[in-house]
């Protein structure tokens, strides 16, 4: 009787156990993350990812900013002297192409068949296949910039050397050449400024560069391919003013009211790269080099009333700076920069240098992608380095950083003639805080010729000079670049390719390092650096 | 900080003086005389009462006397002879023959998978039980911690100064690339989750908090053995977890016919055990790199007057060398409410309390009772135990408290009933922070900082008004912090705290159907609540914050089974079988909160108290595996054993078509000393077994999600995980087999367990790295075959044995061999960690072990010679290479245990070979001019010459290189740069051999003689020390096994750990 009981038992225990064997895959099913959601929501998050890694304070703030002398280091200023982080190389290459998967997630929803009905929802779908196309050039044109050949991935070409983006067919991508990347860079760019339609908003929300724009995104398109073809002059002057004046006919920004640029918000969890990282470190200060060109102690260009936008005065403290509190000066006295990569910064007296501006140490500070005075730059550049646009270039960036009208006029009409020398150092000047496009230009035109280069001895101001300790008061110090690579003499040419693609994908690497003039080094130059 | 709970101490108080009034029955005294078949008197026969643990040894004449109650049985055991039970009746005077029994190993038996109780001779695979008694010598606060040196095969590494930290136990080596290699806990049946829930910053040395290991969660004290089983064959039937081996828990439980009290108190004492030499001749401040000379002070004037100051605001110890004839105004002269220092100069010397100081003696209290008792149909026992222990940094510690019940009864002459229900509460107060923070102690004192700080000074860590004083000043006139706070600020200021609650227990009835067949039905449960919370105060160098994580946990396994045994063929051949079912249910949640944006009111630590909205995340996870398991054992003769076994796993976590896979085992065992007749060969027996185990993984690692963020200007962002799931995943496979051999000699006064394995892992499921260009930085698959091979020796030999002193010796050896044989196609390496700084990673290198350390090296000429760049520091390769493994070549470790009458001394050694481990602290100890070596032999006034050679190195285009034009290097650098060179070049330079010989634990044991304690029971008095000695280290600064940042596979990184604690200690156990 009671085994009958107990067996009875094990037979119902059994059933239940197998009865559910059916309901095993819905236990798998994420309950924390969603498979598809809408695209608006994703190129919220690719727009600002995107400007979050690019510019903040190691992609930009230990690299290209202090290069290029906007900025320098307050204390251990081993990236001003070259010695740039791996990490920082690892996180340029790795996030472009994380940031990109989700611009192609994107195209991929707009394009499919199947999903491009529900896409419509979010914006217009050959509006939000444009603008992702626009984000993808953009990033793979400073990427290629900063490596040289590296995998490319294209919406609209079928080149089987582009090879990124497509982990179910290949987890070993081949580096594109980068002459491909750049036609085919300008061929996207040309393509999206076409399938825009202008009637039409490219997202209903979530673009926090255009609000949803479509004419400001055609420009946008348009302008870009300003700046990629430009940087072509040198070895392709036909296929750059081919492209130029084709995108000049179709629309580039005609005002400061087309800049391209990442809004921020003022709550600190989202607020811009710069002040993020200010939060609890003060790690830069606007660099000596800058600062004595705007105030005309180098160049021949004046005073430049924009150094009071540009720079806080010496004696703002940065809690000063971040609470927008400290006293205005236009006294340019009140302004020194910090000494570009002395070694020694560590015995400066605090109040001897200048730190940035409260406008941009500010938590909703735009991060700007592109802005018409570099539009006016270029296309004076195109025209033989035409005066107009020269002033005009520097008339808008004036503007932009809220110079008044009678300085502007002031300023510019005592511009020096426009020659390759003023038009690129007058770019270079409006290009403060996008540094990454600066660093193009200098490699492949030599300008801004204001910057300290290796080997050359820099004299101290003499306030600087007087704080010092007694026995450590030097008056000059020679710029010596980190021992990287001892034979450089200017700044580096790229950047190393990230090592741990020699265990990801080591032949490829190889190869395109093989390429290379030097090898994998930062000495070896890009295909358009041939100045 | 009043974390310390004293009540608990008080009630155990309480309880003793209780429990010392308790009288016993009638008791009387049985004296007699133990011979042998040749009545010669045994001396040093263990006489014990059954089910206790009083007991007597005879004397040089093999007399004895006990008190014992009438109704009681003695048993009579002496090594090499029979055991003999003998009921204590109405007579006085019991006199027992031993007879020599060649056997006896042959009478041990082990508790199996599943918790079924085999005779050790019929196991076709290796196994190896420590007792409970062992596991507490030396009080070690985590039961795992004490299988070191221990256990053959069984590698344990922890760092001990973290306050429960995390251990790291490897059996065999590791099976997995990247899932877990931790081997199953299971307690009287209970998988007990061992969860870690470290950040992967905790764990490469990154910064963060070491929680430790959920498995710290058993009393060690409610254990009555612990027994490893390494291998698949004896692993198998608990199913995928048990992969990478078991460790089998049994809990003490009462026993039939005696009513018993243990009382154990006892307290321990840790101190710092190894701690990086710093340099004691120059203070803070930065240096020249570019030259020679010496820094000087900087001036800054006040109130009219000018004073040298220190530079402040320079976080290293390249400053002005010690002068008694130097004053300067030191951190803390520019407060004036602290008018004794104010504007008060002081002398430029090396303080009086330095970082050593800084650490305190740490304290643990151990307190637990247990009461047990048993009947001829139910036994009961009840433990309760408490251990509190203030860590060795300022204000941290940690406080257990587990209460263990467990009951069984014979209801009716067939249905038997069983039960045991446990809680642990764990409470931790500011588990310090190690690694590379801003809060790690390490981080603030050895890789960044000045040596003149005095520390009592720093102890004034803030003003009335509550500001912090830091001696981090931006500047002599700006006093707000610049990169790092007041140590003691850290720690008394930003505070963490964590608490886990956890319940586990079971209820199982067992029946006998027919007097060959039963069934058992089980259901086991375990679950717990773990809560962290961590915050940042107002006036901290880094953004007020608060946080707070909560976790859920819950295992909930159902089992059914029946059993079938019998002998056939007259007793020849023994047949025992059994079938069940599993079903295994987990759930685990957790919420995180984060305060966003700082802190609106000062002091106030809740989500509600953010700046900006607070951001709230949540992560919820299910899985079920129902299984279906047998196995049969068939007994020839009591010499030659088979056992076949095979289980069945359908697993939620993978796709429907490969969700189901099943996996056999099999193994013999043969007794050959049954057919020999040889008098020195007491035992023999030769095992061989093959076992699959499959594996399943995670859940959710199917189809690729999009994660949401934090909402931004009105949208919630949406992106991609970085990992590309695969629908497709199939389960991974280990295949595992073993030989081994266990033989006794003279008596089994020497006796020796020796086993070869081969373990090799296919189709491994593995989040494979890839290059990023992707899209994606890993995509899951299976992939790969990870080979490991090993010998293991266990020894164990008695020198001595006479009627007053005896002498044990154990001696375990385990070396494992292991080679990832084959990736995917191209790809040659698996990144499994990248460590804080300059690239270095851990990896799986096809063709070399598990956990290779990948960084630039240096350059070497063709004699060997390191190559010397013109500016005078070592040459850095432009490729990465392969600088070594975590895994030693061999574990081993040495026992002796001496008795002298009622006095035992024991000691372990414990010795590892191999293996190697990156070190963050010495990067930046050199970086900063803060470690010893910085300003030996003078450097800092003479500069140094690397030793080395200078050359023409050439790479080509794949950055390989030659070197040519050799010459001995005679560049004089500066200190500085020999010093920051440290960082900027080569990775090889800060990689260490984690080779270490440990005195592990020595303990002093004395029991009191019964005349003193008439009426009381026995009193045990224990003293102990562990970790007392480190020898043959490739650095002094370090602690090999400090490079221990979590319990998973990311090890081998020091980014700033805890030092490990030598710890010594006193215990009395009573026993009523």
């Amino acid at each position: 009787m009671k085994n009958k009981y107990i067996l009875i038992l094990l037979a119902i225990f059994a059933t239940s156990l197998y009865s559910c064997d059916d309901g095993l895959e819905d236990i798998n099913i994420n309950p924390n993350q969603p498979e598809v959601v809408p695209t608006s929501n994703i190129f919220t998050y690719a727009t600002k990812r995107y400007t979050d890694f690019s510019r903040d304070s190691f992609n930009s703030g230990r690299l290209t900013l202090p290069w290029l002398q906007y900025w320098g280091q307050t204390a251990y200023a081993d990236e001003d002297r070259f010695l740039y982080r791996e990490t920082t190389a690892q996180n340029i290459y790795d996030n472009t192409y994380l940031v990109a998967t989700n611009l192609k997630a994107i195209l991929d929803q707009n394009t499919n068949e199947d999903t491009r009905g529900n896409a419509a929802a979010y914006g217009n779908n050959d509006n939000q296949i444009a603008a992702s196309r626009v984000m993808l050039s953009l990033m793979f044109y400073e990427l290629t910039n900063f490596f040289g050949d590296v995998p490319y991935y294209s919406y609209g070409s079928e080149n089987e050397t582009f090879q990124g983006l497509a982990v179910n067919e290949t987890s070993l991508p081949v580096f594109a050449a980068q002459v491909d990347i750049y036609a085919d860079i300008l061929k996207e760019l040309r393509e999206s400024a076409d399938m825009i339609n202008t009637n039409e908003p490219v997202f209903i929300s979530g673009d926090n560069i255009f609000g949803g724009d479509a004419v400001k995104w055609k420009k946008f398109a348009n302008s870009l391919i300003l700046r990629v073809a430009n940087n072509l002059r040198a070895v392709d002057a036909g296929t750059a003013n081919a492209a130029i004046d084709a995108a000049i006919a179709d629309g580039v920004m005609t005002s400061n009211d087309d800049n391209a640029a990442q809004t921020y918000d003022t709550a600190d969890d989202n607020a811009s790269p710069m002040w993020r990282a200010h939060i609890t470190r003060t790690d830069f200060a606007v660099a000596a080099p800058f600062v004595d060109l705007l105030k005309g102690d180098t160049g021949n260009y004046g005073e430049d009333p924009r150094l009071f936008e540009f720079a806080a005065p010496i004696t703002a403290t940065i809690g000063e700076v971040k609470d927008g509190t400290y006293t205005r000066s236009e006294d340019y006295d009140d302004y020194l920069g910090i000494p570009y990569a002395f070694r020694n910064t560590n015995f400066l007296d605090r109040n001897t240098y200048s730190f940035m501006s409260s406008k941009i140490l500010s938590p909703d500070y735009k991060e700007v992608l592109m802005e018409y005075a570099e539009v006016q730059f270029i296309i004076s550049e195109h025209e033989g380095f035409a005066q107009e646009n020269y002033e005009n270039g520097v008339g808008a960036s004036m503007e932009r950083w809220g110079v008044a009208a009678a300085d502007i006029t002031a300023f510019v009409s005592a511009l020096p003639t426009a020659n390759q020398e003023n038009v690129l150092n007058q770019k270079y000047v409006a290009l403060y805080m996008q540094a990454h496009t600066a660093y193009a230009d200098y490699r492949r035109t030599g300008f801004p010729n204001t910057l300290v280069l290796p080997g050359e001895t820099v004299t101290l101001p003499a306030r600087q000079v007087a704080g010092l300790p007694p026995d450590n008061r030097v008056t000059t110090y020679v710029f010596e670049s980190g021992p990287v690579d001892p034979s450089l003499t200017e700044l580096p040419f790229r950047l190393r390719y990230p090592q741990v693609l020699q265990t990801l994908n080591g032949a490829n690497r190889s190869a395109a390092a093989a390429k290379l003039s030097n090898g994998d080094v930062i000495t070896s130059k890009l295909f358009w650096d041939v100045n | 900080m009043n974390y310390m709970r004293t009540k608990t101490r008080g009630i155990l108080t309480l309880l003793l003086a209780f429990v010392v009034h308790l009288s016993f029955a009638q008791e009387k005294t049985v004296t007699g005389t133990v011979t042998d078949q040749k009545n010669t008197p045994l001396p040093g026969v263990s006489v014990v009462i059954l089910g206790t643990t009083q007991g007597t040894q005879t004397d040089f004449d093999g007399n004895y006397a006990i008190n014992v109650n009438e109704g009681q049985t003695l048993r009579y055991s002496y090594i090499g002879q029979t055991t003999v039970d003998r009921l204590v009746g109405a007579s006085n005077t019991i006199s027992v023959v031993l007879e020599e029994d060649a056997e006896a190993l042959e009478e041990v038996i082990v508790t199996g998978a599943l918790g079924i109780t085999r005779e050790k001779k019929s196991l076709g695979y290796a196994t190896q039980e420590v007792s409970g008694d062992q596991l507490t010598e030396t009080r070690s606060t985590n039961a795992l911690n004490a299988l070191t040196g221990n256990v053959a095969g069984v590698q344990v590494s922890n760092s001990t100064g973290s306050l429960g930290g995390s251990s790291r136990i490897l059996i065999r080596g590791a099976s997995s690339i990247t899932q877990e290699n931790r081997p199953l806990i299971v307690v009287d049946g209970i998988p007990l989750d061992n969860s870690n829930y470290n950040a992967t910053g905790t764990q490469t040395g990154g910064g963060g908090r070491d929680f430790g290991d959920a498995g710290f969660d058993i009393n060690p004290d409610d254990i009555a053995t612990m027994n490893v089983l390494k291998g698949g064959a004896a692993a198998a039937l608990y199913g995928s977890r048990a992969s990478n081996g078991v460790i089998l828990i049994t809990t003490k439980s009462g026993k039939n016919g005696v009513s018993e009290v243990v009382v154990n108190s006892g307290v321990t004492f840790d101190r710092v055990n190894i701690l990086p030499k710093i340099q004691r001749l120059y203070g803070g401040g930065a240096g020249d790199a570019t030259t020679i000379g010496q820094s000087g002070f900087g001036q800054a004037t006040i109130n009219g007057v000018t004073y040298d100051v220190a530079d402040y605001g320079t976080d290293e110890s390249w400053g002005p060398r010690y002068n008694p004839n130097s004053s300067v105004l030191h951190w803390d002269a520019f407060d004036p409410e602290f008018a004794d220092d104010y504007l008060k100069p002081r002398p430029w010397v090396y303080p009086n309390t330095d970082k050593d100081d800084f650490f305190n003696t740490g304290i643990t209290y151990n307190n637990g009772v247990a009461f047990s008792q048993g009947t001829e149909k139910s036994s009961i026992r009840m433990s309760l135990n408490n251990t509190q222990t203030k860590g060795i940094v300022p204000n941290t510690g940690l406080n257990k408290t587990s209460v263990n019940l467990n009951g069984n009864s014979q209801m009716t002459d067939r249905l038997k009933i069983d039960a045991s229900v446990n809680l642990t509460i764990t409470d931790g107060f500011n588990r310090p922070a190690t690694g590379y923070t801003g809060e790690g102690v390490i981080q603030q004192l050895y890789q960044f900082g000045q040596t003149q700080l005095d520390y009592d000074r720093l102890k004034n860590y803030k003003t009335a008004d509550g500001t912090q004083r830091t001696w981090n000043r931006v500047s002599a006139a700006d006093g707000s912090i610049r990169y790092s706070d007041n140590p003691y600020w850290t720690l008394y200021e930003n505070t963490a705290e964590d608490k886990r609650t956890r319940w586990f227990g079971n209820v199982g009835a067992t029946y006998n159907i027919t007097d060959d067949l039963y069934a058992v039905g089980k259901i086991y449960g375990d679950t717990y609540n773990f809560k962290i919370n961590s915050h940042i105060a107002v006036g901290s160098q880094a953004q007020p914050f608060y946080t707070e994580i909560d976790r859920n946990f819950q295992e909930i396994n159902y089992e059914g089974r029946l059993h079938f045994n019998k002998n056939v063929f007259n007793d020849k051949l023994s047949i025992s079988a059994f079938a069940g079912m599993n079903r295994r249910d987990n759930e685990f949640s957790r919420i995180t909160g984060e305060t966003s944006g700082g802190l609106v009111v000062p002091g106030l630590y809740n989500l509600s108290n953010s700046a900006d909205p607070a951001q709230v995340t949540e992560f919820d996870s299910r899985r079920r595996i129902n299984s279906a398991f047998g196995e049969i054992s068939l007994g020839y003769n009591n010499f030659l054993y088979l056992t076949l076994s095979g289980r069945n796993d359908w697993s939620s976590t993978l796709p429907a078509a490969n969700n189901s896979f099943f996996y056999p085992g099999i193994s013999t065992s043969f007794v050959f000393s049954s057919l020999m007749d040889a008098q020195w060969l007491s035992f023999g027996k030769l095992r061989l077994n093959y076992a699959e185990v499959g594996n399943d993984t995670d859940p959710y690692q199917l189809a690729n999600t999009f994660a949401g963020g934090i909402p931004f200007l009105g949208t919630v962002p949406f992106d991609l995980s970085n990992s590309n799931r695969n629908p497709n995943i199939k389960p991974e496979l280990v295949q595992d087999y073993e030989v081994g051999l266990e033989l006794a000699f003279f008596k089994n006064r020497l006796s020796m367990d020796l086993s070869y394995y081969n373990k090799e892992t296919s189709d491994l499921i593995i989040p494979i790295q890839i290059d990023p260009a992707t899209g994606f930085t890993s995509s899951f698959t299976n992939a790969g075959r990870l080979r490991n091979n090993g010998f293991e020796a266990l020894v164990n030999i008695t020198p001595v044995r006479t009627e007053d002193f005896s002498w044990d010796f154990t001696w375990n050896f385990a070396r494992n061999r292991s080679e990832l044989l084959e990736l995917i196609d191209g790809v040659e390496t698996l990144e499994i960690a990248r460590f804080p700084f300059n690239g270095v990673t851990l990896n799986a290198v096809v063709g070399e072990p598990y956990g290779i350390i990948r960084g630039t090296n240096f350059v070497f000429d063709d004699q060997g010679n390191k190559v010397v760049n013109s500016n005078g520091s070592y040459a850095e390769t432009q490729n990465i290479e392969n600088l070594g493994t975590i895994l030693p070549d061999f574990n081993m470790g040495i026992r002796n245990s001496f008795k002298y009458k009622s006095l035992s001394f024991g000691f372990l050694i414990d010795i590892q070979q191999g293996g190697k481990y990156r070190s963050l602290t010495n990067i930046w100890g050199n970086y900063s001019g803060i470690l010893e070596q910085t300003a030996a032999n003078n450097v800092r006034e003479e500069g140094l010459v690397l030793p080395g050679v200078t050359g023409t190195v050439t790479y080509d285009a794949d950055g390989n290189y030659t070197v040519s034009n050799t010459a001995t290097n005679t560049q004089v650098i500066p200190a500085q740069q020999a010093g920051t060179d440290y960082f900027f070049g080569n990775d090889a330079q800060n990689v260490f051999d984690a080779d270490y010989i440990k005195l592990r634990e020595i303990t002093l044991a004395y029991k009191l003689p019964s005349k003193w304690l008439e009426g009381i029971g026995d009193v045990t008095i224990t003293a102990f020390g562990r970790n007392l000695g480190v020898w043959g280290l490739d650095n002094e600064n370090f602690d090999p096994e400090v490079a221990t940042g979590g319990s998973g596979n990311i090890q081998g990184s020091e980014g700033g750990s805890l030092p490990s604690t030598k710890s010594y200690g006193l215990n009395v156990q009573l026993k009523f």
